[in-house]
């Protein structure tokens, strides 16, 4: 098991302490779950590859009986700002998201929300069909569809009779 | 004078002194969505931005009660349907947050967007807190 550097993701140079104590003890509290849960669900899909980022998204993979079906949380993030490769089973997002253009006279009263770029690598229990992979992007949600490959399908195997 | 023991209204006490003060029983321990908030202050108005990724407009609902602003909807499962789950982390269910506006928000002027998961809420200052130039003669 790799261990992760855990880097902060909070923007604290731009944040103005308006917060009364029990916000932030919650957010902390938050952020040492979130860790703590990418470390120990780790689970037998997601490998996560050595490279530090500022931020990972949340992700959903479900199988149906013919595809694969991976949902990312990624909102704030253009479409061109997102790439999908994908490598016999490893199916890999990375991509940026970046912040509104910059105000001047900007002050933060809460600051939550990360940024910068992310990368996410699953491998998945069988093979695929590469080319027959869809994805969309709808409300801030990146939902990519591969089917799975033709023998891996489940078959129904016929009984003869005696 | 009512000395009040109750620790509970102590930090009532605290909170509602705060200008956008997270009120005590929106955020839980227990394992529930709760979408990050940025809130910032530009010139003659606030912004509130919701991250809300995968909830429809529909389901989204935002309102202003006594200078507390309330956003808060639900994230619907999807339909399962048969699925194998393999990975699992989106969180479901119903989220609230609420804060705690400064008065000088003009709350009749507040307006909000939504796009590609994100909530925008802009609440312009009322005119006499907008900051005036006094010229120098």
């Amino acid at each position: 098991m790799t261990l992760i550097r855990w880097k902060p993701t909070h923007d604290i140079a731009s944040w103005t302490p308006m917060a009364d104590l029990s916000t932030d003890l919650f957010s902390m509290q938050d952020e040492i779950n979130r860790v703590f849960d990418r470390f120990f669900n780790r689970g037998i899909a997601d490998d996560n590859n050595l490279r530090i980022n500022n931020w990972y998204p949340n992700v959903d993979v479900t199988e149906k009986e013919d595809a694969y079906v991976m949902k990312a949380e990624l909102p704030g993030v253009s479409k061109e700002d997102v790439k999908i490769t994908l490598k016999e089973n490893l199916l890999t997002i990375h991509g940026e998201k970046k912040r509104e253009k910059e105000e001047k006279d900007k002050s933060y009263f809460r600051s939550e929300r990360v940024y910068g770029s992310f990368e996410r690598t699953f491998t998945l229990p069988s093979l695929v069909k590469g080319e027959k992979i869809e994805a969309n992007f709808k409300d801030g949600v990146l939902t990519i569809e591969i089917p799975k490959a033709e023998e891996v399908k489940p078959k129904e195997i016929q009984i003869k009779a005696a | 004078m009512e000395v009040k023991l109750n620790s509970r209204s102590l930090i009532d006490e605290v909170l509602n002194d705060d200008i956008f003060g997270d009120l005590f029983n929106t955020r839980s321990y227990v394992h529930q969505y709760c979408p990050a908030v940025d809130i910032d202050e530009a010139g003659d108005s606030f912004e509130v931005v919701v991250e809300v990724p995968g909830v429809t407009k529909e389901d989204l609902k935002v309102s202003i009660h006594q200078n507390i602003l309330s956003v808060s909807g639900k994230r619907s499962a999807s339909s399962n349907d048969g699925r194998r789950r393999i990975v699992s982390e989106i969180s479901r269910g119903d989220f609230s947050r609420k804060f705690k506006l400064p008065s000088t928000v003009n709350v009749d002027a507040v307006t909000t967007e939504y796009a590609n998961g994100i909530l925008r809420i802009k609440l312009p200052k009322q005119e006499q807190s907008k900051v005036k130039e006094i010229p120098i003669h």
